[in-house]
């Protein structure tokens, strides 16, 4: 590798075949080179009369902004790109780890660069923390192919790779949409995998296009509601999405519900169905402090047994459709 | 009829060493002569396991696998059946471990630790064990080869159905099963029927058997084929398991139901099993991964007392209660013994407006006395 200098206008930037990361920031890096100049120089390397970037593209692109004209750089003779290629990625494996999105990006600059399958398993999968196998490789490659938006999105929100793996599951139209709707930034990751898991499997089971979904009335309403800020937008989406994709049971509770308004039980007191109304029994929970709270709730208790309405706990079945 | 053809099966054999002059070794060996072996020894199953290592589908490439090893343990289990829910104290003979058939909802995808199809060789060991179980357990009971396997799928190269009858024709307090999804009956066809001798197909509807059943024979097809091991004089049973909701899934099991109770005297019905779609959460990952065009894992689902995904309780009511009116007012149909897979009281009681008194009486109820004519009579419901 040789040490020169070069006028930022000799370098190719339109030529990214070795580039990693797209969707960095360059605020961080302006300060430093601002402050203490450019440390480490970035390398290069030649194609026909082009000196294109093997690796700094952040620091060259800093450069630019802040009009620096001539930076210090090595110069990396080879001219196979795959080899080529593997600079930029131990480069930068030494000193940080890669981001899903960047993995995808390598695997996939490796694929057609011309490295076999045998060796993207079992060299680069290792060597990038993903497991060894086809299915793998085969998800990485699938989210190089994501829209540039929304990997940027994926990018720059720091989306959990479990997340990343549902939205695979999504046509790229749909992931687009998803992302421009911005339905996604305000939740957790658990959240996150909820929506968009009844998303997908609402529209696998009931046969309704996730297009079609996200236009339903109440998605629309409730992004369109001026009152509720972002969260609360998801979150109503959210709990929408759960009962449409559990319909049946969604109504149980509901009638449930209705059955303990009516009556009208006093505070304290709670009564719950078994998880999921898969058993027949129901609890009972209150608290008391002493020897003549308790016997008052036992009362109550008993007056709420009582009532007509109490049996209606009993028989959701015939409930659900009021 | 639509046999599972052992022409593209197995593509590999690999045999533990010391297996090697097992009789069964022998036979299996001798007619699956073009296939290539080798011997492995007692890291076996970690030198299959490394040659699946790359394969994506890692669980289809294991079935072309076929591994003649030793039983180093029991050959007979109780059932495991679920916990929380209701079972019959089945017992399991584990013979052969895995199927080469591709259901998609199969449980052994995520139940067994390997993928690769395992015939046990070492049936020496077995009669014995049967035995002293048989000996031990000295009362009316059911067991079967079909839990971890299908019973008949590879009965062309093994043959153990024939020795299987003839082992259980003397042994009457117990009734033998031999489950299948295929029609490879050859072998049961040249056997003496024995009346505790149970020869039964697990059944489902055609949309649902095209779909989502690789390598079964169709649905008419088993059902023809127990017609005709009726005609020979054993008896039948049938599994409505995984009963499936889809749009028309009323209008089919309708259709199903009808068809075989057209065919199959139902004096000849041993039982009918039913049972729901169930599955565990990492079982709808595979489902999800290997068979990306079935619907079946997205309907309605909750986790079940067990943690496995069951349909919503007034879901399966709703299957149960349909599906066994649709057995039952088929005259005599009212005569056929059921009962549920895995499933609640609960359900038993509202479905089958009864409730049995625990397993042992479902075990009693299915299994005794055999081939009698009172047997029905002699099974004690509990009042409500």
């Amino acid at each position: 590798m040789r040490f020169t200098t070069k006028n930022i206008s000799q370098v190719d930037i339109n030529d990214d075949r070795f580039r990693i990361s797209y969707y960095f920031s360059l605020d961080k890096l302006i300060d430093s080179i601002q402050c203490a100049g450019l440390i480490n120089p970035p390398v290069l390397t030649i194609r026909g009369e082009s000196h294109i970037i093997l690796s700094g593209w952040r620091r060259i692109l800093a450069c630019q902004q802040l009009g620096i004209l001539v930076i210090p750089v090595f110069i990396a003779e080879i001219s196979d790109d795959l080899e080529a290629f593997k600079i930029p990625i131990f480069e930068n494996l030494s000193v940080r780890s890669y981001s899903p999105v960047e993995k995808a990006e390598i695997l996939d600059k490796l694929k057609k660069f011309g490295e076999s399958e045998e060796s993207l398993l079992s060299q680069f999968l290792p060597l990038l923390d993903i497991p060894p196998t086809r299915t793998w490789l085969e998800f990485y490659i699938k989210l190089s192919q994501f829209n540039p938006e929304v990997k940027e999105f994926l990018y720059t929100e720091n989306v959990h790779l479990s997340v990343i793996q549902i939205m695979a599951d999504f046509s790229v139209d749909v992931q687009k949409k998803l992302v421009s709707l911005s339905l996604l930034n305000s939740l957790g990751k658990n959240k996150q995998k909820e929506l968009l898991t009844d998303l997908y499997e609402i529209s696998r089971g009931q046969k309704i296009p996730v297009e079609k979904l996200l236009q339903a009335p109440e998605i629309q309403a409730a992004l369109a509601e001026e009152k509720l800020s972002q969260i609360q937008k998801a979150e109503k989406i959210r709990q929408w999405l759960k009962s449409k994709r559990s319909p049946a049971q969604s109504a149980w509770r509901s009638a449930f519900a209705a059955v303990l308004k009516e009556l009208d039980i006093e505070q304290g007191i709670c009564i719950s169905p078994a998880a999921f109304f898969e058993g027949e029994e129901l609890s009972l929970n209150f608290s008391f402090r002493n020897r003549d709270e308790f016997i008052e709730k036992i009362a109550q208790l008993k007056k709420l047994a009582e009532k007509k309405e109490f049996a209606g706990l009993f028989d959701m079945s015939s409930k659900e459709d009021e | 009829m639509n046999k599972f053809s052992l022409s593209l099966f197995p593509q590999k054999i690999f045999v533990e060493e010391g297996c090697q002059n097992y009789p069964y070794t022998k036979k299996i060996l001798s007619k699956l002569k073009d296939v290539p072996r080798v011997i492995i020894n007692s890291e076996a199953e970690d030198t299959i396991l490394a040659e699946l290592a790359a394969e994506k589908d890692q669980i289809k490439s294991g079935k072309q696998y076929l591994y003649l090893a030793r039983q180093k343990g029991s050959f007979i289990k109780p059932c495991p059946c679920t916990p929380h829910y209701l079972g019959c104290n089945y017992y399991i003979i584990n013979l052969d471990l895995n199927c080469p058939l591709d259901c998609s909802y199969c449980i052994l995808q995520h139940y067994l630790s390997h993928p690769f199809i395992t015939i046990h060789v070492n049936t020496d060991g077995l009669w014995n064990q049967l035995d002293l179980f048989l000996k031990k357990n000295n009362r009316p009971l059911r067991i079967g080869t079909g839990e971890l396997g299908d019973s008949l799928v590879l009965d062309d190269l093994t043959e153990r159905s024939c020795e299987l009858i003839e082992y259980f024709r003397h042994k009457p307090k117990a009734v033998l099963e031999l489950k299948t999804k295929t029609v490879n009956i050859d072998n049961i066809l040249t056997a003496e029927p024995a009346p505790n001798v149970v020869i039964a197909w697990s059944l489902n509807t055609d949309a649902i058997a095209q779909v989502e059943e690789k390598g079964a024979a169709p649905v008419k097809e088993r059902i023809l084929a127990a017609e005709a091991v009726i005609r020979k004089g054993f008896r039948v049973a049938f599994h409505l398991d995984p009963i499936i909701r889809y749009p028309e899934w009323e209008q089919d099991y309708g259709e199903l139901i009808q068809y075989l109770l057209t065919k199959i005297p139902i004096e000849k019905i041993a039982w009918i099993s039913l049972g729901s779609l169930r599955f565990p959460s990492r079982l709808k990952e595979i489902i999800k991964a290997r068979f990306p065009l079935s619907d079946i894992i997205y309907a309605e689902f909750i986790r079940g007392k067990d943690k496995k995904y069951r349909y919503f309780k007034p879901l399966r009511l709703e299957l149960y209660t349909r599906i066994v009116d649709f057995i039952q007012k088929k005259r005599g149909g009212e005569n056929i013994p059921l009962y549920f897979c895995m499933e609640s009281e609960e359900i038993w009681r509202k479905v089958l407006k009864k409730e049995p008194r625990g397993e042992e009486e479902i075990e009693r109820f299915l299994a005794s006395p055999l081939g009698s004519e009172k047997r029905l009579n002699t099974y004690t419901y509990s009042s409500e």
